[in-house]
């Protein structure tokens, strides 16, 4: 294991952490504010990376913010991964009608951008943070059944597949024993990316008033909040901003690492 | 001497061939999309007929509403009455604005066109660039400098950058304006329509961008690798040449991704678009959501969906004339 | 204008050699085979010739062709000699073409690279083949459209041709095709072609028909043998396949370990071997007198090229007739007669008891 990913693998574990421990590691609740306390600037006296409109504490807020930020960035992931790994490994692998069929309604789902698809969905549902892991679960299961597809086309016609159902074993057997080891490795590598993707739609989703409605944390929604106060405290605005693109930046790099490591070839999903 | 040649089949029967049947296949995913649109749309809570008249609205005009917009008549009644008014171009009125709605949707998509075109220049020039870098430079620190960057780039939300881009450039530097398509007063001009443009459109083409380079990396590493580069060596060819070839057989990739990659702007436009106030299908999607206004989502969600098809079928037929061996 | 080559090394960063001094002497219009298991040297043999070593290996000795040295030659002047003087064909015929363009259009990129025909004045004489070089000079330079027209129809001509002198049925048709329209063994005659289009004094082949079937392999060294005789230039074959190096006769020069283990006439060398090594090599061939599925193997495996060799004959480990002797002293390449010579310590003793 390289030195990158192992450092990458901490980090993440870190923020983690962070996440799960927020009530603890949190100076202030979150959403505990004082007007006479607004907007102060990051390096405040008991405030550390400074207050929001409503006086409310930057860095509990960011703290207890990762918690359905990270939640809808893995919940959907974990979601889209077992839809659409079960699509893409069974749908090669059963009669050719059941494959035409399935294919077919990813291709019309594929046709949407994935976050117009959220949106979408989200906006029919009503906003909350289950709607956006539904949206979201539902618009990341197609890129999921590409790639697994595409890894299965490689191996479907390979002797030792054609052998194990000649044998007699069951379509179930031969896609859970034979053909998803073969997938994991990219399927791993991509969900690893996918995951921070999903964070940043999720915040995007937020930011647009359909994801998780204030005044709970979330990094998303409070991006929305501070935009207004970008003219005069610019670097209160750009808090959340960053913070979701380092977060997506370490799912990436994890992602980036994980492909070197299990030696999965780059290809172009999304 | 003279007319002496090689014999060619003719490309041109097996091309229109392919672009029909590309082309027919479209169909069903065309219609598939449409009632996926249709469907949640149908679903959206909030009635929009009390959105329209506002709480203190009589029963009967409630009803008088609902009756004239159609709202009373069964689902599948009105998915096939609304499929067959939309494939003859007719996308209805809009409840909020009172306008048609193809003339909302198509003013905002060619604004977004004008914004989506600037971001695909920069998802091109800068993807091929970074690309480059990351295969030619493969173990050498130029070479993980430009993947680390293009990482960076994939990974960079869109609201973030254009957020980032507001304030350093636009508010503290006043380099740009931070909103809108031109000046309101004496704007207008080629040159203040880019000024305009630029924020925006880096913001759009960061994460295509990314993705691009990427993958271009990924393809001209395999072909810089390839036998018959070597070979080309052997046979005394110059370099300039060679990179000739090796370039030209990357092409293919580089169009399949980067096509694919601008059609993928037009899903960032949304927030870009709400950001910078550019009046386009994204904020025009976003102003109908929070008004509840259906035909403008539906014909908005569709009219992107389309676009979106369109140039997968474009990126396709490309690929094809590019690499003679998909052409079977 | 032989090729004369002396104490050719071919090394790894680290020092240890895949080629560790190796002599050939190859006359104009001759034959030469460089016969051995892979991993013996021969292709990092032949890729030095050309000035292609692989990554991170560095080329000693010295290389001459026709009294020029080739070693040390860099850029222009290397590429000009590269595929005019010298052709290379290569293992796959696949990596030998553009997968994008057309056989013809490559072609006729070589040819105006080398400026065969067309594009100035031709360099070489293309008597034989019928046409000769119709270049742009000579022409008024008002009919400088009607010169280049010229010029493209002549260098087309003169491809179609190519494709059909390297026994291509319907050659125009193969020069408007792209390479994954063509057969395995039509790619590889389209390879021969680019190899031999600028008549090179020197027909480099590197395992030219291990991924042909067996058929299209004896048409495909059969082309090679008539190439030689009519371009009069050198060949040197490089090969594991005994039946090939027969098929092509001339003289063999058997490598093990990067290093000439037994060199001689193929008519004596493939029949009655001096060097155990070789003797094993013949004894390994599938031929009708054993029956299939009973191919003896030389048991073990070569030296690897990454570590220094041992002490003593690198063959010794694997050699049946080996005495203590041979694990210590290294044999060198002596001559057993005027024809043939061998680097075995057994060997040479034979001769002195025979002679």
């Amino acid at each position: 294991m390289s030195v990158r990913l192992k450092l990458l693998l901490a980090l993440t574990a870190a923020l983690l952490l962070a996440a799960l421990l927020a009530p603890l590691l949190a100076p202030h609740a979150p959403d505990a504010g004082a007007t006479a306390q607004r907007l102060l600037p990051p390096g405040s006296a008991g405030h550390p990376l400074g207050t929001d409109g409503q006086g409310r504490d930057l860095l509990s807020r960011l703290l207890w913010g990762a918690r359905p930020s990270l939640l809808a960035g893995i919940v959907p992931v974990a979601a889209a991964a077992l839809l659409g790994t079960a699509i893409g490994l069974l749908a090669p692998l059963s009669r050719r009608w059941v494959e035409t069929a399935a294919l077919r309604s990813v291709d019309v789902l594929y046709a949407f951008p994935g976050v117009l698809l959220a949106i979408a969905i989200a906006a029919a549902l009503g906003a909350g943070l289950w709607t956006t892991v539904v949206a979201l679960s539902i618009a990341l299961t197609p890129p999921v059944v590409r790639v697994v597809q595409t890894e299965v086309l490689r191996f479907r016609d390979a002797d030792f597949l054609a052998v194990a159902r000649a044998s007699g074993a069951s379509w179930w057997a031969v896609a859970l024993r034979q053909a998803l080891p073969l997938v994991l490795p990219a399927l791993v590598v991509y969900c690893t990316t996918l995951v921070g993707i999903a964070i940043v739609y999720a915040a995007g989703l937020s930011f647009l008033g359909l994801g998780v409605s204030p005044p709970t944390a979330e990094w998303g929604s409070m991006l929305d909040e501070l935009r207004g106060n970008a003219y005069t405290d610019p670097v209160l605005a750009l808090l959340p901003a960053t913070t979701i693109l380092l977060v997506s930046i370490l799912f990436n790099a994890l992602g980036d690492a994980l492909r070197d490591q299990l030696d999965v070839k780059e290809r172009s999903v999304r | 001497m003279f007319g002496r040649t090689y014999v060619r089949e003719s490309q041109t029967a097996a091309f229109a061939r392919f672009a029909a049947k590309r082309c027919a296949l479209a169909v069903p995913v065309l219609i598939g999309v449409a009632t996926v649109v249709f469907a949640t749309v149908a679903l959206i809570p909030g009635d929009p007929v009390t959105s329209m008249l506002g709480p203190g609205a009589t029963p009967e005009a409630v009803a008088e509403l609902t009756g004239r917009l159609g709202l009373d008549r069964p689902l599948p009644l009105r998915w096939w009455e609304w499929l067959s008014a939309t494939a003859q171009g007719d996308l209805g009125s809009s409840i909020a604005q009172r306008r048609p709605v193809g003339e909302i949707v198509m003013t905002a998509f060619g604004n977004t066109l004008v914004l989506a075109a600037a971001a695909g220049l920069l998802v091109l020039a800068g993807g091929v660039a970074l690309g480059t870098l990351t295969a030619v430079g493969r173990g050498r620190a130029s070479g993980r400098l430009s993947s680390a960057l293009s990482i960076v780039a994939i990974s960079a939300p869109q609201y973030s950058v254009a957020l980032l881009l507001v304030v350093l450039l636009g508010v503290q530097a006043g380099l740009f304006p931070t909103g809108g398509m031109y000046d309101a007063i004496g704007g207008g001009g080629l040159g203040d329509r880019i000024h305009h443009l630029a924020l925006p459109a880096l913001a759009a083409a960061l994460v295509p961008m990314g993705v691009t380079a990427r993958v271009y990396a990924a393809a001209l590493t395999d072909v810089l690798n390839a036998d018959f580069v070597e070979s080309m060596r052997a046979r005394g060819l110059s370099e300039a040449a060679v990179i000739r070839h090796a370039v030209r057989n990357a092409l293919p990739s580089l169009l399949t991704i980067g096509g694919l990659q601008i059609a993928y702007l037009l899903e960032g436009v949304v927030f870009v678009e709400t950001i910078f106030a550019w009046p386009g299908i994204g904020q025009t999607l976003f102003q109908a959501i929070q008004a509840r206004d259906l035909p403008v989502i539906e014909a908005g969600v569709l009219v992107t969906a389309v676009a979106f098809v369109g140039l997968t079928i474009a990126v396709d037929a490309l690929h094809w004339l590019l690499d003679p061996r998909t052409r079977r | 204008m032989s090729l004369e080559v002396r104490g050719l090394t071919v090394a790894f960063a680290g020092g240890v050699e895949a080629v560790r001094g190796v002599d050939l002497t190859l006359p104009a219009g001759g034959t030469l085979v460089l016969l051995g298991e892979s991993g013996s040297g021969k292709s990092a043999t032949a890729r030095a010739l050309v000035g292609l070593p692989g990554r991170g290996e560095r080329v000693g000795g010295s290389v001459t062709l026709g009294g020029r040295s080739l070693l040390g030659l860099r850029g222009r002047e290397l590429r000009a000699l590269r595929g005019a003087e010298i052709g290379l064909v290569g293992q796959d015929p696949s990596g030998a073409l553009d997968p994008l363009r057309r056989v013809g259009p490559q072609l006729e990129e070589l040819l105006r690279r080398h400026r065969v025909v067309g594009g100035g004045a031709g360099g070489h004489d293309a008597s034989g083949h019928g046409a000769s070089g119709h270049g742009a000079s000579g022409h008024g330079a008002s009919h400088g459209w009607r010169a280049r027209a010229r010029s493209r129809a002549a260098v087309r001509a003169r491809v179609v041709e190519l494709l059909e002198h390297v026994g291509l049925p319907q050659p125009a048709r193969v020069a408007g095709s792209f390479p994954h329209q063509l057969s395995g063994g039509m790619r590889q005659r389209v390879a021969i072609a680019l190899a031999v289009c600028c008549e090179p004094r020197l027909l480099i082949a590197d395992e030219p028909t291990t991924a042909l079937d067996a058929r299209v392999q004896t048409r495909v060294l059969e082309l090679f043998g008539r190439l030689r005789d009519e371009l009069g230039s050198a060949l040197l074959l490089v090969t594991h396949d005994v039946v090939a190096a027969r098929a092509v006769g001339g003289e063999v020069a058997v490598m093990y370990a990067g290093r000439i283990v037994e060199r001689g006439p193929a008519a004596r060398l493939l029949t009655a071997p001096a060097h155990p090594y070789t003797r094993a090599l013949l004894a390994a061939q599938p031929s009708r007198a054993i029956p299939r599925g009973r191919l003896p193997a030389i048991p073990g495996s070569p030296p690897p090229a990454d570590r220094p060799l041992p002490p003593g004959c690198p063959f010794a480990p694997r050699c049946a007739a080996a005495v203590g002797v041979c694990r210590v002293e290294r044999p060198e390449l002596e001559p057993l007669d005027d024809e043939v010579a061998a680097a075995c310590l057994l060997a040479e003793r034979e001769v002195v008891a025979h002679g």
